[in-house]
C-alpha cells in the first residue's frame, strides 16, 4: 500500500481531486464543476473505491468525500485512513446528517446540500495555498 | 477556435465497477473530445438514463458490471428502451465462451481490459454508421 505523505506539486502541474460520492448525479455535477476549473477529477462511487485509488499510488492532491456510502467503510473511516497513510493530503467531508460532534473532528466539513461553486472555491483556495 | 460547450460534445457513458479501469478509459475519452459520464454499476447507469439530464450517444458497458440487472442486462435494456443509443458490450475473453449464445444476439464483445484507442475506433465506427442510417 502506498503510504507517502502528501507533497504539493509545482503550480503548473495538473492537480487532481478525488471525489468519493455514491450519488451519481451529484458526483457528476461536482466533478464537472471542478473540471471546469482545470482540475483533473477521479470519480469514486464509494469510500472503498477512493481508498483503492489512493492505495494504487495515483497522484491525488485533495479528497472530497461523502460520509454515508455503501461498502466496507464510510467517509469518516476514509478520512481517518487518509490521515494515517497520507498525512497532509487535504480532505473535505460532506454530509447531510453527520453527528455534529463527529463533524467537528473532520478536517473540513461541508454540510449538504452544498453550493457547488462554493465547494469548488474552497478546494481551489486550499490547493493554491499548498503550492510551494 | 472556441472549444465546444460540454453539452455539444458527443456523450459516452462508461459503466465499469473497477474505478482504476473506468477512470483511465474515461480520461482518455475526454482527451479525445467526448463528454464522459461514469457509472460504477448498472443501477447508476440506468438511473442516469431514466432521470438524468445527460445526453448519451454511446454506452460502453462491462458485461460483468454489478447491479440489479447487471452489465449484460443493462446493455439489453438500452437496446430495447433507448434505441437511439449505441451499445458497446465489453468483457474479459474468458467469459466470452460462456456467453456465446448471447453474443450471437448482442454482437461482438470488446475485450476488457480495454485498449483505449480500440474503444475510440469502435465509437467512431458506430457513430459513423448511425449518421449514415440517419441520412437515408
Amino acid at each position: 500500500m502506498a503510504s507517502a505523505a502528501y507533497r504539493p506539486e509545482p503550480s503548473d502541474a495538473p492537480r487532481t481531486v478525488l471525489v468519493a460520492e455514491d450519488d451519481a448525479f451529484l458526483r457528476l455535477m461536482i466533478a464537472d464543476a471542478l473540471r471546469d476549473e482545470g482540475l483533473c477529477v477521479i470519480e469514486a462511487a464509494s469510500a472503498d473505491e477512493a481508498f483503492t485509488v489512493l492505495s494504487a499510488g495515483m497522484d491525488v492532491h485533495a479528497v472530497l468525500t461523502d460520509v454515508r456510502m455503501p461498502g466496507s467503510m464510510d467517509g469518516v473511516e476514509l478520512t481517518r485512513r487518509v490521515g494515517v497513510h497520507w498525512p497532509g493530503l487535504p480532505v473535505f467531508v460532506t454530509s447531510g446528517d453527520l453527528d455534529p460532534a463527529v463533524a467537528r473532528e473532520m478536517p473540513v466539513f461541508i454540510a449538504k446540500p452544498y453550493d457547488l461553486n462554493a465547494v469548488v472555491v474552497l478546494i481551489l483556495d486550499r490547493l493554491n495555498k499548498e503550492v510551494p | 477556435m472556441q472549444e465546444p460547450a460540454r453539452d455539444e460534445l458527443p456523450g459516452v457513458m462508461v459503466v465499469d465497477a473497477d474505478v482504476l479501469v473506468r477512470h483511465v478509459l474515461a480520461e482518455y475519452l475526454r482527451t479525445c473530445g467526448y463528454r464522459v459520464i461514469e457509472a460504477a454499476s448498472s443501477d447508476e447507469a440506468q438511473n442516469f438514463l431514466e432521470h438524468g439530464e445527460v445526453d448519451v450517444d454511446v454506452v460502453l458497458v462491462d458485461a460483468q458490471a454489478p447491479g440489479r440487472v447487471g452489465g449484460f442486462g443493462f446493455a439489453r435494456w438500452v437496446r430495447e428502451k433507448r434505441p437511439g443509443i449505441d451499445v458497446v458490450l465489453a468483457g474479459a475473453p474468458e467469459h466470452a465462451a460462456e456467453q456465446a449464445a448471447d453474443l450471437c444476439e448482442e454482437g461482438p464483445h470488446l475485450a476488457r481490459p480495454y485498449d483505449p484507442q480500440s474503444v475510440v475506433d469502435r465509437i467512431k465506427r458506430l457513430r459513423a454508421a448511425r449518421t449514415r442510417v440517419d441520412e437515408l
